[in-house]
């Protein structure tokens, strides 16, 4: 510590800090304009210069390091007589129009400070000479620019994206996107990064502009992808104007996506449902809630007394909090009496829980976001980060150029992938010869990690013995790849670490989804990549509580804590004081399947539209018209409610609700209430509560808060002990937090598995799908989302991300687009085994002959039609990576 | 989908000359424009040229264009010439002529010592940075010596960019084996394998020179690896400038070498610690590097007994056209520059002298009544100047004070990188108060002393901090000319 004195008062503060910084803890207030924590120290607009003593001329205090018995003047007279002068040049001595000025930010309050505001400033902003207008979310207008450059430097150093640019120099510096003056035109990827930093409102949320400033800001999680960032939601008589990323998120860390930042225009779409509806005689109709309740309990009780309770399937949703899965799976266990209960991660991640568990106990991340600063290595497999997790993605990508090795294993040239070392463009559907190959090439170079081995794996020589048939040269064939190129892949993984894995759908979504991740498992054991910083294996999960919703309960083979039922069953029976049902429950493919064959006569969904999503629509059409009941509850009346739904339960976005979400690194996230319920709409857990009460469980679901449900979860989950609400305030606790003490776990099995000491690899057997190509379906299809559109863009589509991605595309390469004259833009028919879909088509360049890859995004497209019937074998996710198709011209 | 672009478009915008050359380019620098009454048609057309030259170094036949060549008078006005001692005497531009001069007789001498006494030598000679801010070039050498890496490199500063100045420009045209001898002998003494030449632009000759001297050692094993049998492994690389003054600060510079937009950076981290591409650096300018051979043969001893205070050695200095004797000496430490304007550029041809402007515009004018000072970084600092590169530039009545803080101030708004406020902004600010444009006389003479402070104190690198010390020193030695600019 260093002791320093600044402004008399004398304060001791780390040896890392700068004099702006040591200011701050004191409470002494330096203006500064172009600096920004999150961006490396620049010192350009000089507003933050102070005296210190000894020194012979004045210094940035943002860049200045404090020293031993330093003392500092801030605001001497002359210095504030420099900094006023600073402020009047960057007004142009008074031309620049300083009307549409942001108000909440440094150059307003600075201009304020020093007396440099007429009286009778005008509110908004008119000046037509240098705006932009043509993005749909952000407004540039550079009159009111003076020069700080943190847009450009955001967009290099947190975004990596170097869509800003400087032209010119002195004061004829002009600020460019990509040398043009339209960041709709550009490679803009509308983070918001630039529109958050900039001190004076040249780029400026278009909401801002259009609706004024929020009265009130809510600090929460991000309702889309699994990464967690937190918002900070501002409102407006209870109407979201803005959202801004939260600058000390240990996730996110003051960091968001075009989804996160900028797509929140649904909560307020004039298409909210925000009255309960019941279907009579084919027709939609409002009713109130007591009548909708009644309906509801009045079926579930008539179906079970005629079918028994293994007849209603549960479907949780992994958009809804920790607190709504543990009741939605309390609810089908206890007042409906079954284990069918299920959620979306079966269709994504359910093969990751159940791999990672099954070799090292626990069915989560290893590692954290935080990992990616201190790992030198990255082997991404089948996951594609820049587009489905941005904020993961960006420091991915700002760690790989700043010189970490970046490998990347996918069909697809992501953007990772054209900025990797290595890329192996593999064959769809054949992940696991190629990730059994790598493994060939660690035992046989003999580049494993030894002591590793010897203390934590039982199994070695016998799992080396199985590998030897996997050479580079015979996955090569199967995979489509070189097998230098395997070799060296597996080289730089083992020894350049500590090395970390990321994995994606690309490794659950097939018939050996499972495999695979255990495929993956291996490669982190064999090397010692696991249980250290900077390295593990790290699924990065597709919605932002579907770790948490498998991990609650929703799962018919686990109980809260991802507990299988019969090692819980005593703890649950004790505290819920009731029986947990033997029988053994289906998942929601089963579910389906069950339905389709007359098996399943209700079904209630929660917040997933399940007819859209899943594969081989015609099956789920099938199984959904066997239905006798369907209890829809979402906030929009999504494709599942609207052709099948029997009653229709209008539930909150999360931005209306509290509660807790789990993130992809293990980590509980506190969600707040930004805005009121809709109408007369409800949150998820309201809802359950009130139907259990109606079927006489009011007592087992007395809850008056989300926190209420929250500590009976963790006297229930043991790795959750210790999260309370209360510290829950800044950040979130990763699990294990077995105690109230206790400060969470941010990497896993550091000297032991949670199964064990010891673990054991896994020989995985090559069983190639029968999603096989013939004549007439010549082309290997995967599905995936964008950037721009989330899954079935039910939340984006009516937030203006349409101007981005207007409707599905499937591309191909560029041989197989000339093969059949396609033009990009053009409509055309995709035809599998199973359906047919129209999308329009684009050509990427950088895809393999006889490969396509097309989003799923569109419901009047309804991709699904053409995806089959395969699923992994072990967890019964469906094979969405792989289709064959043809491709008709319309 | 989003792929990564080329940024190289924008990078070169930065540039007055981002391309060729213009077939003949007019200069508008200081000694141009003091000139410019001598040939006013001459002047006008560095005006009109789209992007401005700021100093060809050929202030001695000053207003000046490209065309043609031409070379100044240069005198060793010393006993002991360092610099100039080869080109007092003409030119040394092949290997033949510059070993019989004793040519690589330093190298030899230097490969049998042992880095860290090379290194030592010229700390104990005083030697300290000819580019103007005067660091010890012992300890630059020391420091970078003592980084632990496997890559480290010199840089030779031969953006000689101060208008004035044409040191750096006749020793590189003259006696370029010199300058590469010192760079090898830094290479040495630091550990570094391999140096980089940054030459501005409006030096072709230099260019030219010292691209063919590179090629003859080549040829002849001087450079490579194996250097006269040793195990000392070396090249050069020569980098031209793309018209930036502000390139000749060093973090600037660095950053120009290295393809980036050449903002200047922070320091600390200093070149010697993280340098050219993140690497300790020797950043030496060309005249510095010229002397180090000579230390080498003949002692640090010897050089530190020429000169006086603090300033060992001789200087260089250039005189402008409007000297009686314009032209290139090399002066003991210690003149005074009575001597240097009177005795050795014998007065001003016509007119009476007004001031001189030494080192550059970007810093403070000498008064004739300062005249008694002697050369010397800490003397001329005391002066109210700046030693900087030791260019000279005289002005007489024909430059009024208020034209002549409109010229410097315009060219500081043209040359500022505008990475800070106080120079990107403030020069403008003054040169338009300077030429007629502070509209509504919103600018006030107390704003006068204001901007300069703001200038001085708060301008991130030495381009906006010395139009601040030009314009205190205008209002102090010229107080009437600058007061009636407000009236």
């Amino acid at each position: 510590m260093f002791r320093v004195t600044i402004d008399g008062i004398e304060g001791k503060f780390g040896e890392q800090e700068t004099v702006l910084e040591a200011a701050k803890h004191l409470g002494i207030d330096i203006p500064t304009l172009c600096h920004d924590s999150r961006l490396e120290e620049y010192g350009g607009c000089r507003l933050c210069i102070v005296r210190i003593n000894g020194r012979s001329r004045p210094e940035t205090s943002c860049t200045a390091k404090i020293q031993d018995g330093m003392t500092v003047e801030t605001s001497p007279d002359d210095i504030e007589k420099e900094r006023k002068t600073l402020l009047r040049l960057m007004t142009r001595n008074g031309e620049m129009d300083l009307r549409g000025l942001d108000r909440r930010k440094e150059f307003y309050h600075h201009l304020e400070r020093y007396g440099l505001l007429p009286a009778d400033l005008p509110g908004a902003g008119i000046n037509g000479a240098k705006r932009w207008e043509d993005h749909p979310f952000i407004r540039v207008d550079m009159d009111k620019c003076i020069d700080c450059y943190r847009c450009v430097r955001i967009c290099e150093e947190v975004q990596g994206q170097f869509v800003w640019q400087r032209w010119n120099r002195g004061d004829r510096v002009v600020l460019l996107a990509d040398g043009r003056e339209s960041l709709k035109e550009s490679s803009c990827v509308s983070c918001g990064a630039c529109a958050d930093t900039c001190p004076t409102g040249a780029i400026e949320d278009l909401s801002i502009e259009e609706e004024g400033y929020p009265d009130k800001y809510t600090r929460s999680v991000c309702p889309y992808c699994g990464t967690g960032c937190e918002i900070s939601i501002g409102t407006m008589n209870g109407k979201i104007v803005e959202i801004l990323p939260v600058k000390d998120s240990p996730v996110s860390k003051g960091h968001l996506c075009v989804k996160g930042r900028y797509s929140f225009g649904f909560a307020n779409s004039p298409d909210r449902i925000t009255d309960p509806m019941i279907r009579i005689n084919g027709k939609w109709k409002k009713t109130s809630w007591e009548e909708a309740i009644r309906v509801v309990g009045d079926n579930f009780r008539n179906i079970l007394s005629r079918y028994g309770p293994d007849s209603i399937g549960v479907l949780g949703s992994s958009r809804a909090t920790n607190e709504e899965n543990y009741l939605a799976q309390k609810f089908a266990r206890i007042v409906i009496g079954t284990n069918n209960v299920d959620g979306c991660a079966r269709v994504c991640h359910a093969p990751t829980a159940a791999g990672m568990g099954y070799t090292l106990g626990t069915g989560a991340a290893t590692n954290s976001f935080n990992d990616i600063e201190k790992t030198h290595t990255m082997m991404l497999i089948g996951v594609n980060p820049t587009e489905n997790h941005p904020i993961v993605g960006a420091r991915i990508k700002e760690k790989t150029l700043k010189g970490a090795n970046l490998i990347v294993i996918d069909p697809r040239r992501t953007e990772l992938a054209s900025l990797a070392k290595i890329h192996l463009q593999i064959r769809p559907g054949t992940n696991i010869p190629l990730l059994n190959a790598l493994a060939n090439v660690i035992v046989t170079e003999d580049l494993v990690d030894h002591r590793f081995l010897d203390e934590r794996i039982n199994n070695f020589n016998a799992f080396r013995e199985s590998l030897l048939e996997w050479t580079p040269e015979r996955a090569a064939g199967i995979c489509g790849v070189d097998a230098s190129g395997i070799r060296e892949a597996a080289r730089l993984y083992a020894t350049g670490g500590p090395a970390m894995l990321f994995h994606g759908l690309g490794v659950t979504e097939h018939s050996q989804g499972t495999d695979g991740v255990m495929a993956v498992v291996n490669l982190a054991l064999l090397t010692g990549n696991i249980g250290k910083e900077g390295s593990g294996v790290n699924p990065l999960r597709g919605q932002n509580n579907v770790q948490g919703s498998a991990h609650m309960g929703c799962e018919p083979s686990k109980l809260t804590g991802y507990v299988p039922i019969e090692t819980g069953r005593q703890k649950f029976e004790e505290v819920w004081k009731r029986k947990i049902p033997s029988t053994k429950g289906l998942d929601e493919m089963q579910m389906i399947d069950s339905a389709a064959s007359g098996g399943l006569k209700a079904l209630w969904i929660q917040g997933w539209d399940v007819y859209l999503t899943n594969p081989d629509m015609k099956h789920t059409e099938k199984a959904f018209n066997s239905l006798e009941f369907m209890v829809i509850q979402d906030f929009f009346l999504n494709e599942t409610a609207r052709k099948f739904g029997s009653v229709f339960l209008p539930a909150v976005t999360s931005y209306e609700k509290d509660g807790t979400f789990m993130n992809s690194e293990r980590r509980v996230q506190r969600v707040r209430k930004a805005m009121e319920p809709l109408g007369n709409s409800k949150a998820d857990w309201e809802i359950i509560d009130l139907v259990a009460a109606y079927m006489g469980f009011g007592k087992d679901f007395a809850f008056n808060t989300p926190e209420d449900v929250w500590n009976e979860i963790r006297e229930l989950w043991d790795g959750g002990h210790g999260i309370t609400y209360q510290r829950l305030e800044n950040g979130g606790i990763q699990w294990p937090c077995p105690s109230e003490d206790h400060p969470g776990t941010r990497i896993l099995h550091t000297d032991k598995f949670t199964l064990g000491k010891k673990t054991s690899l896994v020989e995985i057997k090559y069983l190639p799908t029968s999603e096989v190509t013939a004549a007439d379906y010549p082309i290997l299809l995967s599905t995936g989302r964008s950037l721009f559109q989330f899954n079935a863009a039910t939340m984006t589509n009516r937030s203006g991300n349409r101007a981005f991605h207007d409707t599905d595309y499937v591309y191909l390469s560029r041989n197989d687009a000339e093969k059949m004259k396609l033009k990009t833009g053009e409509k055309v028919k995709l035809v599998s085994r199973y359906g047919e879909a129209v999308t329009k088509f684009s050509v990427d360049y950088n895809l393999k002959d006889g490969t396509a890859f097309a989003t799923f995004n569109d419901p009047e497209v309804g991709l699904n039609q053409i995806t089959g019937p395969q699923r992994d074998a072990k967890q019964n996710t469906p094979e969405y990576k792989v289709t064959a198709i043809r491709i008709e011209k319309m | 989908m989003f792929s990564k672009r080329d940024i190289s478009r924008e990078v070169e915008s930065f540039y007055s000359f981002p391309s060729a050359l213009n077939e003949v380019e007019f200069c508008a620098g200081t000694a141009c424009f003091v000139a410019r009454e001598n040939d006013p048609m001459k002047f006008s057309m560095a005006a009109r040229q789209q992007s401005r030259t700021y100093c060809l170094g050929r202030c001695y036949e000053a207003p000046s264009s490209s065309e043609g060549r031409s070379v100044p008078r240069i005198e060793a006005r010393t006993g002991t010439p360092i610099v100039l001692d080869n080109i007092a005497n003409g030119p040394v531009t092949t290997l033949d002529m510059y070993r019989k001069k004793n040519g690589f007789k330093a190298l030899q001498k230097a490969l049998e010592m042992k880095p860290a006494e090379v290194v030592d030598e010229i700390d104990r000679s005083l030697l300290r940075g000819r580019g103007g801010a005067g660091f010890p070039t012992g300890k630059k050498w020391a420091s970078v010596l003592s980084q632990d890496s496997s890559e480290k490199y010199i840089v030779v500063n031969a953006d000689e960019g101060d208008p004035g100045a044409y040191i750096d420009r006749m020793i590189m045209e003259m006696d370029p084996f010199k300058l590469l001898e010192g760079g090898m002998i830094a290479g040495y003494a630091t550990g570094a394998k391999s140096g980089y030449i940054y030459i501005r632009r409006e030096y072709p000759q230099a260019i030219e020179s010292v691209s063919n001297a590179i090629k003859e050692m080549q040829e002849a094993g001087y450079l490579g690896s194996g250097i006269m049998g040793s195990g000392f492994s070396f090249s050069f690389r020569v980098i031209s400038g793309r018209g930036s003054y502000v390139c000749g600060e060093e973090t600037s510079l660095l950053r120009s070498i290295e393809g980036k937009r050449p903002e200047v950076g922070l320091r600390p981290p200093y070149p010697t610690e993280k340098g050219l591409f993140g690497q300790p650096t020797v950043v030496n300018n060309v005249e510095t590097l010229s002397n180090v051979p000579w230390i080498i043969n003949h002692g640090a001893a010897r050089f530190s007994e020429i000169g006086f205070s603090k300033s060992r050695g001789t200087k260089t200095v250039s005189l402008n056209s409007l000297f009686r004797n314009p032209g290139l000496y090399e002066v003991e430490m210690g003149t005074t520059l009575e001597e240097i304007v009177s005795g050795i550029g014998g007065g001003l041809r016509s007119g009476n002298l007004k001031g001189i402007i030494v080192g550059g515009p970007i810093a403070g004018i000498i008064h004739p009544s300062k005249f008694a000072t002697r050369l010397g970084y800490e003397e001329m600092k005391a002066a109210g100047g700046e030693l900087g590169h030791g260019g000279i530039v005289a002005f007489d009545e024909n430059t009024s004070i208020r034209d002549l803080i409109a010229h410097v101030s315009s060219f500081v708004a043209y040359e500022s990188c505008g990475k800070c406020t106080p120079c990107r902004l403030g020069s403008r600010a003054v040169e338009n108060i300077f030429s007629g444009n502070n509209k509504g006389k919103l600018w006030t003479r107390n704003d006068y002393e204001i901007l300069s402070d703001t200038l001085l104190e708060a301008s991130l690198c030495g381009l906006g901090g010395g139009l601040g010390e030009f314009l205190k020193s205008a209002a102090l030695n010229y107080p009437k000319e600058v007061d009636a600019c407000f009236a």
